[in-house]
């Protein structure tokens, strides 16, 4: 079942349409990775269901009923422009936010506990904002985002801003997140971090949802057939008996006499007809299917589809 | 509800914890209180004493003017010089002022006193009294009237208002009520302009340091605005709380270590002014027993939980008026350097309003006074010294004006709330964008 669902929203701004029948879905219990390049309308979206704007048409529904102000209490938001009071202290500061979601003073302060010590920040508690360093700040923020344990979080960018090792970790609490329970819902341009933690995705350009579903799925549709053969042997016995039926893309000799070759599969032949066709001439050691990374698949929709509109 | 008083009292604690705070409410006392002891040393310190000659052109003296009856003081001394001096003359000379002494000046009103360095009020004031006493004298011998015949058909009114319905309540100069309205006025000026102020950086400040759009994902910005307004007047009154008291604190013990100085005028009188000037000063004061039996007059005629009311009503309603500008100014800029052009438009109003308070005391029910007491921009300093007036039985109470005026301020800080409010909800989100007018008037039509 939808936990979150967005349904033709519309929003259009003064000169332009932020975003143009917008719809989709974030399964429960799941991450959702919202892609798109700058400006495509994620923000204006994460906005809306975050009610900070509203939409022209369209509605946002949650649990299958229509949201509304007393969801803030279920939603944990993290904008990309982070921000906390400079002067104000850290601990402070983290009830602050936490009682705007509705937590007692007690409550908070005993689950912050918990937070700073995992985060080995402790000591940052009677510090003010802006004695933290960046990074430091922007973990401070991440724990007032998910302090009040949201059924639903929303991070925009949630890696930007972190080096190496802070975005793992932050990778790592948000996939123990949602193994307790919580529906994710991320915008990033970070590519890798889809792969690697997202469940499903959708695309948007230019105020539209160019592409969507389950990640593992979507890098299924842009396989094009084509296979990764390493083997040594006669490179050019090889390239002959490909002479129908397939196509050599690349190849490529490695050190120890190995060779890699990429083929594209012609007029429907499959892995099988492929090794009959070069097991005579060469010894195959591998043969593995190229799946496109989210790189190349973001690159090459929003390419696409950028020149369809233009 | 209990979010926007999350908010209010974190404006609130953040805003008296800070050492600014602090400092403000320890030093305004101070601050006031020092001037009022440096007006009043500076008054005390000695001043030079100046030599004034009186050159005698046409050979008056003598004859008609005397020079033993031109009484000097300690910083004026008359010195007589027959015949005309030159400018040359004088500027070489031992003196420090000069009034060329001719039948023609007797008779006319303005009279020339050249000077090296300028004379102060007060020095001026010891001159003239001796020459008006001195050519008095000479109109007297020229007309033949006798000083004692002058004396007694010399006439001196002071006017006092009486109202008919209140007779024997009221002796008293009007000027007071007008000054007290006038007092209050000015206070809710400042109040609105330097807490107002303070509204509009907390916007600016969450608005560049982007905690803007975690808030408002918690609350409705128009709460979050809402608990700024608040929060800050919550602030301000407690400094102007604390003012009063620590004021009243410092004066008592200024006056302690001052002595009788400052309580009783007739030793400040007698220090430093010539017998003429504190003669006048003295009849105005009329003597301690006097004064204090006008004052308890006055305190009885006053109506002071009307007033106090009133003051505290224009007081917030005039800061929630503004405040609410002040905080969408905040949201739809950068910078502190943007706000000017949008600044104008919220202090003319008021600037306005002192110009019209002016008239006021002169003619309370014209025109200008009463339609600036009702408009809710200007009815917090207008409607004040009406107040002020009304409060102390010095004009009859205008229940009618009263009535609209407090009705549309409250109206009004409504309205501007909304309007506001409209701005605030787009401008904090907004960044990077140069604001025009018309880029407002925008954002208004957004729904």
């Amino acid at each position: 079942m939808a936990h979150l669902r967005a349904e033709h929203i519309h929003k259009r701004y003064r000169d332009h349409r932020a975003l143009d029948d917008v719809s989709i879905q974030v399964p429960e219990r799941s991450i959702f990775g919202l892609l798109g390049p700058n400006g495509a309308g994620k923000t204006s979206l994460i906005r809306i269901i975050n009610q900070i704007t509203g939409p022209d048409e369209g509605r946002v529904l949650i649990n299958g009923r229509p949201i509304t102000r007393e969801d803030i209490a279920i939603i944990g938001y993290l904008p990309e422009e982070r921000g906390l009071y400079k002067k104000m202290k850290v601990g402070e500061q983290a009830i602050y936010l936490a009682r705007l979601k509705g937590m007692s003073k007690s409550e908070a302060r005993k689950k912050l506990r918990i937070w700073f010590d995992r985060f080995g920040i402790l000591e940052w508690w009677s510090k003010p904002i802006e004695d933290l360093s960046k990074g430091m700040a922007q973990k401070v923020q991440f724990i007032t985002t998910v302090l009040h344990e949201p059924e639903l979080l929303i991070l925009d960018e949630p890696f930007s801003g972190f080096d190496p090792i802070n975005a793992e970790l932050i990778k790592s609490e948000i996939l123990r997140l949602r193994d307790e329970g919580a529906t994710v819902m991320l915008s990033t341009h970070n590519m890798g971090s889809v792969e690697e933690i997202c469940d499903d995705m959708a695309l948007i350009n230019k105020g539209k949802v160019i592409l969507e579903g389950k990640v593992k799925e979507v890098k299924d549709r842009f396989k094009e057939e084509v296979y990764d053969v390493f083997f040594t042997g006669e490179v050019l016995g090889f390239t002959n008996a490909l002479w129908t039926g397939f196509e050599l893309l690349t190849k490529e000799t490695t050190s120890d006499k190995m060779t890699k070759a990429r083929v594209r599969m012609l007029d429907g032949n499959h892995v099988n007809e492929l090794m009959e066709a070069i097991m005579p001439h060469v010894k195959v050691n591998e043969v593995k299917e190229v799946i496109p990374s989210m790189n190349d698949i973001f690159i090459k929709v929003v390419t696409n589809s950028t020149q369809d509109n233009g | 509800m209990d979010k926007v008083w999350l908010i209010i009292s974190r404006e609130y604690s953040t805003r008296v914890r800070k050492k600014s705070f602090l400092i403000m409410t320890l030093l305004g006392p101070l601050l006031f209180v020092g001037f009022m002891a440096a007006a009043f040393f500076l008054t005390q310190s000695d001043e030079r004493s100046y030599q004034v000659v009186l050159t005698d052109a046409e050979g008056l003296f003598g004859k008609v003017l005397f020079m033993e009856e031109f009484e000097n003081s300690d910083f004026v001394k008359f010195n007589f010089y027959p015949g005309s001096m030159t400018d040359e003359e004088f500027k070489e000379g031992p003196y420090d002022l000069k009034v060329d002494v001719v039948k023609e000046a007797i008779y006319s009103q303005n009279l020339n006193i050249f000077y090296k360095d300028h004379p102060s009020f007060k020095i001026q004031k010891h001159i003239s009294a001796q020459l008006e006493q001195n050519f008095e004298k000479v109109k007297l011998a020229d007309n033949q009237v006798s000083k004692e015949t002058y004396e007694s058909i010399k006439t001196k009114i002071n006017l006092r208002p009486l109202d008919i319905d209140k007779v024997g309540a009221t002796d008293l100069d009007p000027e007071i009520g007008w000054a007290l309205g006038f007092i209050l006025a000015m206070i809710i000026y400042i109040f609105i302009f330097l807490y107002g102020a303070q509204v509009m950086r907390g916007v600016m400040e969450e608005k560049s340091s982007r905690i803007v759009e975690v808030i408002i994902s918690s609350v409705k910005p128009f709460q979050l605005m809402l608990g700024k307004i608040v929060g800050v007047a919550a602030v301000g009154l407690t400094q102007f709380l604390l003012w009063i008291v620590l004021s009243s604190v410092l004066f008592s013990t200024a006056q302690l270590i001052m002595g009788d100085a400052i309580a009783d005028p007739s030793t400040l009188v007698n220090q430093q002014m010539s017998p003429e000037v504190a003669s006048e000063m003295q009849a105005e004061w009329a003597g301690g027993n006097e004064a204090m039996k006008e004052f308890f007059k006055l305190y009885h005629q006053t109506n002071v939980p009307f007033i106090l009311g009133m003051f505290l009503f224009y007081f917030l309603g005039g800061y929630l008026l503004y405040g609410s500008l002040f905080a969408a100014v905040g949201s739809a800029v950068d910078s502190e350097s943007d706000t000017q052009q949008f600044m104008i438009p919220l202090v003319m109003p008021l600037v306005f309003a002192f110009i019209v308070a002016e008239t006021a005391i002169t003619n309370p029910d014209g025109a200008a006074v009463f339609w600036t007491s009702i408009i809710p921009f200007t009815s917090p300093v207008v409607m004040m010294i009406k107040v002020g007036m009304m409060g102390m039985g010095f004009q009859e109470m205008d229940y009618f004006s009263l009535t609209i005026s407090m009705l549309l301020l409250v109206l009004g800080f409504i309205g501007t709330t909304w309007l506001a409010a409209r701005i605030y909800r787009v401008g904090i989100l907004m960044y990077g964008k140069k604001v025009s007018y018309k880029e407002l008037w925008k954002w208004l039509r957004y729904y």
